[in-house]
């Protein structure tokens, strides 16, 4: 089955781009445009019943940001899946911020595909 | 990230939108220059245009907007005013950007490279950072490297010890992704999972993670290489990565001392599998039968041998691998042998006779010898700091790195050894301390060289034992503690009088107080928000201290002295309704003569007592033990005065004895944990005494009393 991945983050540009690359590897991905959509999509699979393998999430968000979102999921039956959050170079302390909220490991803006799905094979089991 | 052609789009109209947004913002900060909102916004927008840049791959616009997003944080942190000529310049900054896109989506360059540069030297300028030579300084570091690919030459043997948080599930982690990750690098020539800490059935949670590995893997990869696998890990978990490949020295694999020497032979072609067969068949020693049999030379035979034998000698040396529990025995073997020689040496001065100086002198030495062996003893768990320092080494550099300072980092004392539990306990005060001396001490280049100094700064870790304590020194050669700042800050706080002088180590112990912080907004870089208070609080948790020493332009110097190991305490002895207790040293701030005619009554149940010019309350230890009547005059004839850090109070007690080194032994293995006792030990006489746990006690005695407190103090301040 295609591993499901939610990506949440509230530039078009890095939904677009982000989504693109994951859909070329070969992921099924849904998008959220901030903290609350994301918590919003979070529940209706839950509700669904769907699978999800992977969150990523972007921090500095507007409504909702993303440390946030990570608590809230955590409250969820989604609370093991694991979880990137994305950072720029200048917010070490960002990192620190998303692992205590939960985060399993996080990327930093701007990468190229290829760091992507090298920290996606970092958390999530291969297909 | 290449993107396609709908992303671009898609980038486009957005990086219009942002524009748009950081122009509004920029026109109302005209009229309000401090309006929060505004900069917020202004900032949220080039960030977010940078990184949108970035990902599409037009590092040129996405560069310079990086510029312009650092010019931005300065001013949100209240660095940098908004001033017109600010605002001009950022209103030619967005233009600038402006243009770079309208140029890339007519398919054309994003800049003239020169134009560029000299665009970016203006907001440098601002910045203050001087032309060319930080340009490297600019670029972000490549954030997820690939696996390094370059191979190092021949091979390298590491040793792996994993160790994960129990909750290490709950973040998403799975360790055996980690060890795929990790098997893909190279060959596992060992793997060995530690299964003790595997509860009984009723105590497991399938939610929790309780083995540990140790593994020893051939690579041909770098040490980097290793560190990357567990790059998402290695700051929440316990993960040593050891490069053996030094023991393996004069080509002896190891691997040969746990081979069979017929494996060995047909490996090296001396032999084939069915000559083995054959030969093992006879049940005769095998190297003798290959020679009868001619199979092969004796001389041949002998070096194999040889060869295996010093491989053997080599595993013996390398590798001892013990249980913890063992040593936790042994430990207490060499305490109960000193109990038992106190005991002794007690009985000789009760029974005084001929030849007792000649015993005494025996015992005494006795007693030394016993000593080193318990220290010895408790070594064995000691690791050396280098793993410690080679971490804020790297922090130290990426914190200066983001703030534009240039450091130099020397470690020394990295073969300086502590036990294990001491060092899992102070890396956060190592890291507070670190963030200090990078964020306040350490200048920018150009403010060093305005002072005469070399633009690096250099921050020292140092580490070394001295009489039975270890030290470990942070020294910076910045620009030292701001103790006008202090002065400003504890007045502020109501801490102390605006008139009021005082010495510089009084001032230097502000700085440890709970809600203090000289910079008055936490920026993001630093990401702090948690005082140095909390160095001091893990510092008397272990029974380790702090030394400041700091000199305006020359720099500041922390140094820790920490106890050898976690489980040797200095306590003093004091007596309460006949029960021996014993209190952790290094929170007693004094002792003194108990006066029933100086406590005061406060409220229904608090009393306090003069202590060094103020009240204090005291914490009497009958009402919260419940070991019988509160002491209501009581036949208290001593006070133990008390400061965690948190809170100072008095002890009445019946009788202060002797401060003595003990080994404390927690009660959870024998009984449960004890709120307000932080274990037990058994003191020279043979009796059992009872360690108590300030914090502990402090929460049980004034828990409900801490509003109330807070509201006496702000009352004291109003006065």
């Amino acid at each position: 089955m295609e591993k499901h991945i939610l990506f949440v983050d509230d530039s078009p540009t890095m939904r677009s781009s982000v989504s693109f690359c994951l859909r070329n590897a070969g992921y099924r991905v849904t998008e959220a445009v901030d903290g609350e959509d994301g918590v919003e999509k979070v529940q209706s699979m839950e509700e669904k019943g769907e699978s999800l393998s992977l969150i990523i999430t972007d921090i500095n968000m507007p409504k909702m940001d993303g440390v946030g979102f990570i608590s809230k999921v955590k409250e969820t039956e989604f609370k093991f899946v694991p979880i990137l959050v994305l950072t720029t170079v200048a917010e070490e302390s960002v990192i620190k911020k998303g692992r205590d909220a939960g985060a399993s490991g996080w990327l930093m803006k701007p990468f190229q595909p290829e760091q992507l799905l090298w920290a996606i094979k970092k958390v999530v089991w291969p297909k | 990230m290449s993107a396609d052609d709908e992303t671009l789009q898609i980038f486009f109209s957005e990086t219009e939108e942002l524009l748009k947004l950081a122009e509004e913002s920029l026109l109302a900060l005209e009229s309000t220059p401090e309006s929060a909102s505004d900069i917020e916004q202004l900032f949220r927008s080039v960030h977010t245009l940078k990184s949108g840049a970035g990902m599409v791959g037009y590092t040129s616009i996405s560069d310079y907007a990086h510029l312009v997003e650092n010019l931005l944080e300065r001013v949100r942190s209240g660095k940098l005013a908004v001033t017109k000529n600010l605002i001009t310049l950022l209103l030619g900054s967005i233009d600038f950007i402006r243009s770079m896109v309208d140029s890339v989506s007519q398919g054309e360059a994003e800049a003239d490279p020169e134009v560029l540069n000299e665009r970016k030297d203006q907001i440098k300028r601002y910045l203050g950072i001087d032309g060319i030579s930080s340009l490297e300084r600019e670029e972000p570091e490549p954030p997820v490297k690939e696996a390094p690919k370059e191979p190092a030459q021949e091979f390298s043997f590491y040793k792996i010890d994993l160790k994960f948080r129990k909750e290490f599930f709950h973040s998403g982690q799975d360790p055996l992704l980690i060890l795929l990750g990790l098997s893909e690098l190279g060959e596992f020539v060992e793997v060995v999972p530690d299964l003790s800490e595997l509860p009984d059935f009723e105590d497991f949670s399938m939610y929790d993670l309780y083995i540990s590995w140790q593994i020893i893997i051939k690579t041909e990869m770098s040490y980097e290489a290793i560190e990357d696998v567990f790059m998402f890990v290695k700051d929440d978990n316990e993960i040593r990565i050891e490069d053996i490949t030094e023991r393996y020295r004069e080509g002896i694999d190891i691997e040969l001392a746990g081979k069979k020497l017929g494996e060995v032979l047909v490996e090296k072609g001396s032999i084939t599998e069915e000559v083995l067969s054959d030969a093992l068949k006879k049940q005769k020693m095998l190297g003798e039968i290959l020679v009868e049999d001619g199979k092969i030379q004796p001389e041949d035979l002998e070096k194999v041998v040889a060869k295996q034998e010093e491989s053997r000698a080599v595993y013996r040396k390398t590798t001892l691998r013990v249980d913890v529990e063992k040593i936790h025995s042994l430990v207490n073997l060499a305490e109960e042998t000193g109990i038992g020689l106190s005991k002794v040496q007690a009985l000789f001065e009760k029974y005084a006779g001929p030849g007792q100086m000649e015993i005494t002198e025996e015992m005494e030495n006795l007693v030394k010898v016993n000593q080193e062996f318990q220290e010895r003893v408790a070594r064995v768990r000691m690791f050396p700091l280098e793993g410690t320092f080679r971490r804020f080494q790297r922090m130290a550099r990426d914190l200066a790195l983001e703030q534009n300072k240039q450091i130099k980092v020397i470690l020394t004392g990295l073969d300086t050894e502590l036990d294990k539990e001491v060092i899992e306990h102070t890396t956060d005060p190592l890291k507070h301390l670190v963030r200090n001396c990078i964020d306040h001490g350490l200048e920018t280049p150009e403010e060093r060289e305005a002072k005469g100094k070399p633009p690096t700064g250099i921050i020292e870790f140092k580490a070394y034992q001295r009489a039975g304590k270890i030290f470990v020194e942070i020294r910076d050669d910045g620009k030292g503690i701001d103790f006008t700042g202090i002065q400003r800050k504890a007045i502020e706080k109501g801490w102390i009088e605006p008139d009021q002088v005082l010495s510089k180590e009084a001032l230097l112990g502000f700085m440890f107080k709970p809600g203090f912080s000289t910079s008055s907004k936490v920026t993001e870089v630093s990401g702090r928000g948690v005082g140095m208070d909390v160095v001091k609080t893990q510092l008397d948790q272990l029974g380790g201290t702090i030394d400041t020493h700091t000199e305006k332009d020359k720099g500041t110097t922390f140094t820790l002295c920490l106890p050898l190991t976690s489980a040797l305490m200095e306590v003093l002895h004091v007596m309460v309704r006949g029960i021996s207790y014993l209190v952790p040293l290094q929170s007693v701030v004094g002792t003194e003569k108990f006066d029933n005619k100086l406590v005061k009554s406060f409220g229904a149940r608090e009393r306090v007592y003069p202590f060094r010019g103020d009240y204090l309350p005291l914490a009497d230890m009958t009402k919260i033990l419940d070991i019988g009547m509160p002491s209501a005059n009581g036949n208290s004839t001593a006070l133990v005065f008390i400061d965690t850090g948190r809170k100072a109070f008095g002890i009445p007690v019946d009788e202060v004895l002797k401060p003595q080194q003990i080994i404390v032994k927690t009660l959870e293995k024998n009984y449960r944990s004890v709120k307000g006792l932080a274990g037990a030990t058994i003191l020279g006489d043979g009796s059992v005494s009872l360690v108590l746990d300030l914090l502990g006690l402090e929460e049980i005695f004034f828990k409900n009393s801490f509003e109330g407190d807070a509201n006496y103090e702000n009352e004291e301040k109003a006065e």
